[in-house]
């Protein structure tokens, strides 16, 4: 039995990672190069994308080689689309419990890879972080420090006022 | 005090946030925003949002996108802030009251709020508007403005609004796609018809159903259509001639109880539809004759397929639920044949309704030449009942083995274990569901998961063994969906469920 063909991915730290194709290819934008420069020993470059990073976006890969790829014409209003499109497994539950910076390093990563099912669940993790809560409490979340000035606060005050039912 | 601002604003830059796109940021406040939110909600929370930073306030501020959303019944000022944000972009307009809300506006007016968007109306795609009566509303006049760009309308009432004589958008609505009227007696020949793919009619009077059929006649798009809690008083004429609707995909026709059976019955003699097209009715409360009504239905769901397809049945999905919304509040049925599908309901409160439609198709299945029946059960809310009487389960008893059970928020009454509930061999062969060797749950608590599944297991650990008949062999395959919030808790529950060597695989899922 022969071996699956693999290729190899260089991150932008120059760490090279060897990995069957049909992982690889679960990113959009590798599929893509291997069909424009065809089959080639040579690593390819990664150069948004560090070490770490990239070690987590393929260990998402491998666990899903194989699932089958977002279909673009799945029928939304069917019931089992639906709930396909918004749930993950406890596996990928657990895989984006990381700290922030690594949270929106994923989400980077897989934006530049072009990965949408991985981009999908970081955006939505990011989203309930944020459901239900205050700014005051966003803030905090996120360590975003109050910034505007006395007159936007001014601002915002009456915007919260306005979205009151009169 | 400008250089401080920039230092924050500087430090605020930096944030592992605010390293992600313009586009990703955006696509993560669609998502805060438009989940399962009412027009009101979502304007509360775009405010909430932009108090968060300058950042934020000016990118919320300048997406026009997200601006779409107007609940009519905010104060003027927002609707003109939003009106300009949303910068010439086709608008969705809602004004729904809350149920027990009372109404500070012109003592329950609905026209008034509208004035301030009254030069827009061309750029509404969707009209949500929901009236409680007041005697100096006039709807009438209200929905006779030009509107060039409407897809949708949808106009819910708590009080019958004559508008016999309305001429909806003056006629000059040539996108409307989708209408829902609920109490309001409308022309039903008129333009704002023509070019539907939905029309959905409630708590309206018929004389027959031969107005009914006169509308739908002339929209030959027609892909939905939904009649319910809807009055018949008289039988239709006998010369009323059949309509054919060759686009439907989805018929409804639930009528009140006054004419529920042969306004039925006279509907689907009058209707062709292509044999795809699923078809769901009411039995609720009907005392006698189901008999030949069951008859009608299955003849116009049934009689329209081909050999080949009610041969080749090799599968079945059954949905059983007891519940106060609408759709769900009913037996729903899926027959696989092949790639064919034949799919249909009945609301039925009483068992016996139940019966006569499995009987049928327990028939359908009896004739079928499928050497690899399969059973799927799905139970949903008080539909999970059925696993507690043995008087409802009887004709699960006839129907090819069950091997997939599914439980969707279950609700059942809590009743003392009976003196053998954990004799368990005994009742593994007795119940109608020892076939099942995969087992969903969705929305469960995780205390019942555990107990649900122990339960079905016949372990003694269960707390509560109130689903008498459930009883399983051994399972290959148990899988479990819950909320986020409801992870951390359920992931143990479900450890449990790995652990346990009766079980084969046990996969969990969780909704973002």
């Amino acid at each position: 039995m022969s071996a699956a063909p693999q290729v190899t991915l260089e991150s932008s730290d120059g760490e090279k990672f060897k990995v069957d194709k049909e992982v690889a290819e679960r990113s959009v934008l590798i599929k893509n190069m291997i069909e424009d420069v065809g089959e080639s020993d040579n690593p390819i470059p990664l150069p948004n994308v560090n070490a770490s990073v990239l070690k987590k976006v393929l260990e998402y890969c491998e666990h899903h080689r194989g699932d089958p790829l977002p279909a673009a014409d799945a029928d939304p209003s069917n019931d089992d689309n639906r709930k396909r499109a918004t749930e993950i497994s406890d596996w990928d539950q657990k895989f984006i419990q990381v700290d922030q910076e690594m949270l929106f390093e994923i989400i980077l990563a897989a934006n530049y890879m072009d990965i949408k099912p991985l981009l999908d669940v970081g955006c939505k993790t990011v989203a309930n972080m944020i459901k239900g809560k205050t700014p005051e409490e966003i803030r905090k979340l996120f360590n975003i420090v109050n910034d505007f000035t006395p007159e936007e606060e001014a601002q915002i005050k009456k915007e919260n006022e306005w979205a009151e039912d009169r | 005090m400008a250089s401080s601002i920039n230092k924050l604003r500087c430090l605020n830059d930096a944030l592992p946030i605010h390293q992600l796109p313009i586009e990703l940021l955006l696509s993560i406040f669609e998502y805060v925003l438009r989940t399962g939110a009412a027009a009101s909600i979502y304007n509360r929370r775009i405010c909430a949002l932009s108090g968060v930073c300058a950042r934020w306030f000016l990118l919320i501020q300048h997406s026009p996108a997200l601006w779409t959303t107007v609940a009519v019944s905010i104060k003027e000022e927002g609707l003109s802030k939003i009106l300009e944000r949303s910068s010439g972009r086709l608008i969705d307009v809602e004004y729904e009251p809350q149920d027990g809300e009372t109404l500070r506006y012109a003592e329950g007016s609905f026209m008034e709020p509208f004035n301030i968007l009254s030069s827009t109306t061309g750029r509404w795609r969707t009209l949500i508007l929901e009236t409680r009566h007041y005697s100096g509303d006039r709807p009438s006049e209200f929905l006779q403005f030009p509107a060039p760009n409407l897809e949708r309308l949808v106009f819910r009432n708590n009080n019958v609004w004559d508008m016999k004589d309305v001429e909806l958008f003056g006629g000059h609505c040539p996108n409307l796609k989708h209408i829902h009227l609920d109490r309001a007696e409308c022309k039903w020949s008129q333009a704002a018809f023509k070019g539907l793919e939905s029309l959905e009619l409630s708590y309206l009077s018929f004389d027959t159903i031969e107005p009914i059929l006169d509308v739908i006649r002339d929209i030959s798009l027609l892909e939905r259509l939904e009649i319910h809690d809807c009055d018949v008083r008289e039988d239709v004429p006998a010369n009323t001639k059949p309509v054919s609707l060759p686009n439907l995909q989805f018929l409804r026709a639930e009528f009140d109880d006054y004419g529920l059976i042969y306004a039925t019955k006279q509907l689907l003699n009058h209707i062709s539809a292509p044999p795809p097209c699923p078809l769901y009715v009411s039995l609720a409360d009907y005392e006698d004759g189901e008999d030949s009504f069951v008859d009608t239905f299955c003849e116009w769901l049934f009689g329209r397929q081909t050999k080949e397809v009610l041969e080749g049945l090799e599968s079945f999905n059954l949905g059983f639920g007891v519940s106060e919304d609408d759709l769900k509040d009913l037996l729903s049925f899926e027959l696989h044949s092949g790639s064919a599908k034949i799919r249909g309901g009945v609301r039925a409160f009483r068992v016996e309704n139940v019966q006569y439609i499995l009987e049928y198709i327990q028939g359908l299945f009896q004739r079928s030449h499928s050497s690899k029946p399969f059973t799927k059960l799905r139970l949903s809310g008080r539909g999970v009942e059925l696993l507690n009487d043995s008087r409802l389960i009887t004709p699960f008893k006839d129907l090819p083995p069950i091997t997939h059970l599914e439980l969707v928020e279950p609700v059942w009454s809590l009743r003392k274990p009976s003196k053998d509930v954990h004799n368990g061999s005994e009742l593994r062969t007795a119940s109608p569901f020892s076939t099942v060797k995969s087992f969903l749950l969705r929305e469960v608590s995780p205390d019942d998961t555990l107990d649900i599944v122990l339960g079905a297991l016949g372990d003694p650990r269960a707390r509560s063994h109130s689903m008498s008949e459930l009883r399983v062999g051994n399972l290959d395959h148990v899988e479990v969906h819950v909320e986020e919030t409801d992870f951390i808790k359920v992931e143990a529950v479900v450890e449990v469920l790995r652990n346990d060597s009766r079980i084969g695989k046990v996969d969990l899922y969780v909704a973002l």
